[in-house]
């Protein structure tokens, strides 16, 4: 891609909503950083819900977030001769990128006993209900582990689901299963994760 | 206690506690749920390991560093590309080239022919096979972590597990 034809995808500031993801994905594929900021602009949400369940702290899920931009752009540089003919959408490459970096991420994590701490939650008012906040926090705390521990499948549908609100169909896309299949991870995933809750208490 | 027929009515209990029940079926799964304590349980214990699972909504000061994102992350990228163009994939086959004309060249000079025509590869980054990979099997992988040689291991993951049958395990 030329610069004139960069030009005409970001004219001198934010591109159009009506630029498709893919247009601004080969522009910064080509090195257009404005190209790469407006994806970053786009979807920043939908990576923030889905790496914060992995991270440890705010800044890290932020550090995270930024990692999962950059390698999906910089993965799908490096192999565009295989790959591109997949024609995956960006959305859907971006969300696989995240599920893979929050999994190493959490791994890695969990090999220095660290364990994802996920999003900073308020500190209950103090009070006679402050006693029954912090065994809910700590009820939280303990299923949100238990998500991590289900199986690979049965997580990342779950946290798609509930984590991003992802539909079962862009689920199925972003994971190469099908949509029947997704829902039925996420049915297992729920059964396990309720017996695990019940027997805990 | 279960009634005679409830495990008929699981598929659509998980299907409601998913957000994803069809509306032709909602009536009927209601229906079901007014007369029987037992499958009222088990939608009221999916919904709960839901809600318990789920994430708090972004604090004020987690969506402040949110909008940080853009900023950092164009100017990560804009470093990056400066500091290794040869990173992009122009480069990098222009690059492939000039070598494979060097080499030519070289052995041109002294007489040597080469055997067979130069082949220039590029291979799919480990990322890549590693984030479009399906797992061998479903395990927890978690669990794994603590060993000592594996945090970076599964870049090459084939395969996927076949549609699961929900009848192979019931709810507690």
């Amino acid at each position: 891609m030329n610069a004139g034809q960069r030009l005409s995808v970001i004219p001198g500031g934010e591109a159009p909503r009506s630029v498709p993801d893919e247009a601004l994905w080969k522009a910064a594929l080509s090195g257009d950083d404005r190209a790469f900021g407006e994806l970053v602009a786009r979807h920043q949400l939908l990576v923030m819900r889905l790496v914060r369940r992995y991270a440890r702290t705010p800044e890290d899920a932020r550090d995270l977030a930024q990692q999962v931009f950059l390698r999906a752009v910089d993965g799908w540089s490096r192999s565009f001769l295989r790959f591109r003919q997949k024609n995956i959408p960006f959305r859907a490459w971006l969300i696989r990128v995240a599920v893979n970096l929050g999994k190493n991420h959490a791994r890695q994590l969990a090999r220095w006993a660290l364990e994802p701490l996920g999003p900073e939650m308020e500190p209950p008012a103090p009070g006679p209900l402050a006693v029954e906040a912090l065994e809910a926090a700590e009820r939280s705390r303990r299923a949100r582990a238990m998500a991590l521990q289900l199986p690979r499948r049965q997580r990342e549908v779950l946290t798609l689901r509930i984590d991003a609100g992802l539909s079962f169909e862009e689920i199925a896309v972003s994971l190469g299963i099908t949509a029947n299949n997704a829902k039925v991870h996420y049915h297992h995933a729920v059964k396990r994760l309720a017996a695990q809750v019940a027997k805990e208490g | 206690m279960a009634m005679a027929g409830c495990e008929a009515w699981e598929r659509a209990i998980l299907d409601r506690v998913a957000g994803a029940l069809p509306d032709g079926e909602a009536e009927a799964l209601q229906a079901h749920l007014d007369g029987c304590e037992h499958c009222r349980a088990q939608l009221a214990s999916g919904e709960e390991a839901v809600k318990l699972a789920a994430l708090p909504a972004p604090s004020e000061a987690e969506l402040r560093l949110f909008d940080q994102l853009p900023g950092r992350a164009r100017a990560a990228f804009r470093e990056r590309s400066q500091r290794a163009p040869w990173g992009r994939p122009w480069v990098a086959l222009l690059s492939a080239a000039a070598v494979a004309g060097l080499v030519m060249v070289v052995g041109g000079r002294h007489g040597a022919a080469p055997a067979e025509p130069a082949r220039v590869e590029v291979e799919s980054s480990e990322l890549v096979t590693w984030a479009l990979s399906d797992p061998l099997e479903d395990q927890d992988e978690l669990a794994l972590a603590g060993a000592a040689d594996d945090v970076d291991d599964g870049l090459v993951e084939t395969g996927d597990i076949p549609d699961l049958d929900l009848d192979s395990e019931t709810m507690e």
